[in-house]
């Protein structure tokens, strides 16, 4: 666990110090890497080994699943959640489709900590 | 009166998460993919507020309109464009109805799909910042813009917390928005609301 580099992705500040706040409480040695929209996420991960991905749907420029696509072809081996408000069936489905996780807003420790440990 | 930008970001994100929920209710009603824009946040005067609704379109608009009460309160609005609600009540009723009696069932179709979209948003608010919110019944109201969010006796260049998503059905080509509108000696409740919630957060 302690090799882990997590990169959360979501345009609301406060969700991601949230996350941030709950990943640092069970795995303080992860390296967290933190980006507002896609472009700038993908921009960060360049020289970066990501382990897990928690990714916010709907932002500013491409979306939560477009991005997943693009991280999963630089790191195929990478756990990804689409971490979302949008919780209907639809956005599941597509989730399903790219074989990312699945994790509803409002965010919990419960959800953030089963998503990494899941 | 201000926000931080962290208030600001606190709340356009709890309208994120109730919007959410909204959606989810309402693609189960009409059996399709709700979609969502980014939620706007603003605190300005309710002609300005009515302006942004004009910016896309001249029409004529179709409300629904719940006053919700509790520590804060305000309108909560589902807005569309009045030409497309037949189409959404189609939608509604996924083509069950014979079409020469949609007009019939219209209104009652529409405030049932604002009374679950509105408190399905101000549900999962109130839950979020532990507070009950209580609403009156959801009226259906028609006109431009200006006539449905400016206030029929107060100041409409009096400031308002205005909180926007839109929302679309791509395959009925209906668009329309939710909407939030609090007026400011709401504002200072909502504003210690949010702190409380962004420190038991964080």
């Amino acid at each position: 666990m302690s090799s882990n580099t997590i990169l959360v992705v979501d345009d609301s500040r406060v969700s991601r110090m949230l996350i941030r706040a709950i990943i640092t409480h069970k795995d303080p040695q992860a390296e967290i890497i933190e980006a507002s929209n896609g472009e700038e996420a993908l921009e960060k991960v360049k020289s970066a080994q990501v382990t897990m991905a928690t990714l916010d749907l709907n932002m500013p420029g491409m979306d939560g699943l477009v991005l997943a696509s693009k991280l999963l072809e630089q790191f195929p081996n990478a756990k990804i959640g689409l971490l979302t408000a949008n919780i209907q069936e639809a956005v599941r489905q597509k989730a399903d489709a790219l074989g990312i996780g699945f994790i509803s807003k409002p965010i919990t420790e419960e959800k953030i900590i089963n998503f990494i440990e899941g | 009166m201000q926000l931080t930008e962290l208030q600001r970001d606190a709340m356009a994100e709890l309208m994120n998460i109730g919007m959410g929920q909204a959606a989810a209710s309402l693609s189960e009603i009409v059996g399709e993919e709700v979609k969502l824009s980014i939620p706007n946040v603003e605190l300005l005067s309710r002609e300005k507020a009515a302006n942004t609704i004009k910016v896309r379109s001249e029409e004529r608009i179709a409300a629904i309109k719940q006053t919700f009460k509790g520590p804060f309160w305000g309108d909560a609005l589902l807005l569309f464009p009045e030409s497309k609600s037949i189409e959404l009540v189609q939608s509604i009723t996924k083509g069950e109805v014979p079409p020469e009696l949609l007009p019939e069932i219209e209104q009652d179709a529409l405030l049932e799909v604002g009374n679950i979209i509105l408190n399905a948003c101000l549900g999962s608010l109130a839950n979020l910042l532990t507070h009950e919110v209580t609403s009156e019944l959801p009226i259906y109201i028609t006109g431009l813009a200006n006539d449905i969010l400016c206030h029929p006796t107060g100041d409409d260049n009096d400031m308002v917390l205005f909180l926007r998503t839109d929302f679309e059905l791509p395959s009925n080509d209906v668009s329309g928005y939710v909407a939030f509108i609090l007026d400011i000696p709401s504002l200072e409740q909502v504003k210690n609301s949010i702190d409380h919630y962004i420190e038991k957060i964080i």
